[in-house]
């Protein structure tokens, strides 16, 4: 199935269809619904239509203007990178500061430049930096982080 | 009867290897590959001709403003536009083609009260323009319903017409389900009750013989870059009697007729809707597209287009867990084919049929409401012209196999 491109630039399709991604986006993490939610935002990709629910409920801690997730929910319908990287994407979530996931945010785009990134932050999550070799698919990768970003300026503008 | 093999060789873009397999090419709909012809002729003009049009008295400046003018009575001689009813107007395709009408004409006298109708089968560019003018006028717009099968509900269609329609704007052949329209039949009935009638030929132009001044409509708009011509090029056929009452699209140069600091007095149509220096090297390679497409015949074009889409149904057909949508038989129907395969995402296929050299949309198809309406997000969508042969789909359909297997041993 595999033939060789130009020089230098051979891929294969099983580096994105890697066993990891491959097992996430056959049994999600995250997508299980958590009841009342404090933040809810629609994530969709209008090139090639995958769609996302994320729901997000705030703890009470007294840290008002940099609350912790309590519970969060990620529900995508869409291909296998998108699917894998909404669960990759979830334990990120769950009792981490808005501010925390923010910077894995900005250290998620990085994985997909050619700067690099901190990927030990990222945890598992960094196997999707294999998805850099194939552009048309890096919006597929980055939608559930997006999504996360839009919910938290979305929620930053209503409560400030 | 066309040879799509024999044809390819008139297309220098097939010499190419895609990892190292030969390019099967089945997204004509979203654009067409160009024959050697038209790649030299937009080379040629830009080494002999090339000078802005209708400006200059030197030599160059008349040959191309001799070559936009050549190519403009060419285009509607091609299409059936008779210029004693229509004007021709050169934009930058079927979407600027449908904005202007829908700003010049529509924007202008609709207010609320007023009702567009439409279809289901829309892409965005027939669909948003309208929505838009029925947000800022206050006018209503309607939706003609298609059936199962993906084609229009006649009935349905004309229910929606009533003494409130001022405007009907539907595509001739669908570029999601390949359903061909029948434009004249519908146009000759909303003529009887004076509405003004858009179509989006997009599809149609490039594959079958179309007759603007027999359908009778109002406007009719199509793309060069889907027929063997270069990009940025469209064509917008306006009948004589809307065009002289609407306003400018854009304002600038090319479109005056004289300018004061205070006033200025427009153009009459065609210029009056052709501000700025247009595409004219696009536009000239377009008229030797026109040729080559003359040459091969339209009524051949469309044969072909129909044994291709018949061959596409009849093979995709065997595959199981393969869904098709759209009109199941060949009849009426150009050769594009939307269609599911088991849960595979249509992201994951496309991308699959890649690395198989198989070039397919995938996606939406700047149609999401339709999408919707047929209960999906996404497709696959394989269309074929003349350059492609029964060995393409046999690929195509090869591949298909393929990728249930891989997908099934990697996703489950």
């Amino acid at each position: 199935m595999h033939r060789e491109g130009q020089p230098g630039t051979e891929v294969h399709l099983s580096q994105l269809y890697r066993d990891a991604i491959v097992h996430h986006a056959r049994n999600p993490a995250g997508s299980m619904p958590i009841g009342a939610a404090d933040i809810q935002q629609d994530g969709y990709n209008p090139k090639c239509g995958d769609e996302l629910l994320l729901r997000l409920r705030l703890g009470a801690d007294g840290k008002e203007d940099d609350p912790v997730i309590e519970a969060a929910q990620v529900e995508v319908h869409g291909c296998t990178i998108c699917r894998a990287s909404g669960s990759l994407l979830w334990p990120h979530l769950k009792g981490s500061r808005i501010s925390e996931i923010q910077a894995k945010i900005a250290n998620f785009h990085e994985l997909f430049k050619a700067t690099g990134s901190d990927t030990e932050a990222l945890g598992e999550a960094a196997i999707l930096q294999s998805v850099a070799a194939f552009p048309a698919r890096i919006d597929c990768a980055l939608l559930p982080w997006s999504t996360v970003e839009a919910a938290f300026r979305a929620w930053s503008k209503a409560t400030s | 009867m066309l040879d799509g093999r024999k044809i390819r060789e008139d297309f220098p873009i097939f010499q190419r290897k895609i990892r190292g397999r030969d390019l099967v090419f089945l997204d004509t709909a979203a654009s067409s590959q160009k024959p050697n012809c038209v790649i030299d002729a937009l080379s040629q003009f830009y080494r002999e001709s090339n000078a802005n049009v209708h400006r200059g008295l030197y030599v160059l400046s008349m040959e191309s403003t001799h070559k936009l003018e050549q190519t403009r009575t060419h285009v509607a001689d091609f299409a059936g536009a008779n210029p004693d009813e229509y004007y021709t107007v050169f934009v930058r395709g079927t979407t600027e083609a449908i904005n202007l009408v829908a700003s010049s004409h529509a924007l202008q006298n609709l207010g609320a009260g007023d009702e567009i109708v439409i279809t289901e089968l829309e892409h965005h560019a027939n669909l948003v323009p309208w929505q838009m003018v029925a947000k800022q006028t206050g006018a209503t717009l309607r939706y003609a319903r298609i059936d199962d099968d993906g084609r229009l509900d006649l009935d349905h269609f004309f229910d929606q017409v009533n003494d409130k329609t001022r405007l009907v704007s539907f595509v001739h052949a669908s570029n999601v389900l390949g359903t061909i329209n029948p434009a004249k039949e519908i146009v000759s009935r909303l003529n009887e009750r004076g509405i003004v009638t858009m179509i989006d030929g997009a599809q149609a132009v490039p594959t079958m013989p179309v007759d603007v001044s027999d359908i009778g409509c109002s406007a009719y708009a199509f793309s060069a870059h889907k027929m063997l011509g270069p990009t940025g090029v469209g064509v917008l056929f306006l009948k004589k009697e809307l065009a002289d009452t609407m306003v400018p699209y854009q304002f600038g140069g090319g479109m005056i007729f004289k300018v004061k600091y205070d006033t200025t007095r427009f153009a009459e149509p065609p210029e009056r809707f052709e501000a700025g220096t247009p595409a004219f090297a696009e536009i000239a390679a377009f008229s030797t597209a026109l040729s080559y497409l003359e040459e091969l015949g339209m009524d051949n074009v469309l044969q072909h287009e129909q044994k291709m889409a018949s061959y596409m149904l009849e093979t995709l057909r065997q595959i199981d867990g393969l869904k098709i949508y759209g009109p199941p038989d060949d009849q009426d129907r150009l050769a594009i084919v939307s269609f599911e395969l088991d849960n595979i995402h249509a992201h994951d296929l496309g991308m699959f049929l890649d690395f198989q050299g198989i070039c397919v949309r995938v996606g939406h198809h700047c149609a999401q409401p339709l999408m919707e309406k047929l209960g999906t997000t996404s497709t696959t969508r394989a269309s074929a012209y003349i350059y492609n042969c029964e060995e393409d789909i046999d690929l195509l359909a090869s591949a298909l196999k393929d990728a249930q297997s891989y997908f099934l041993r990697t996703l489950g």
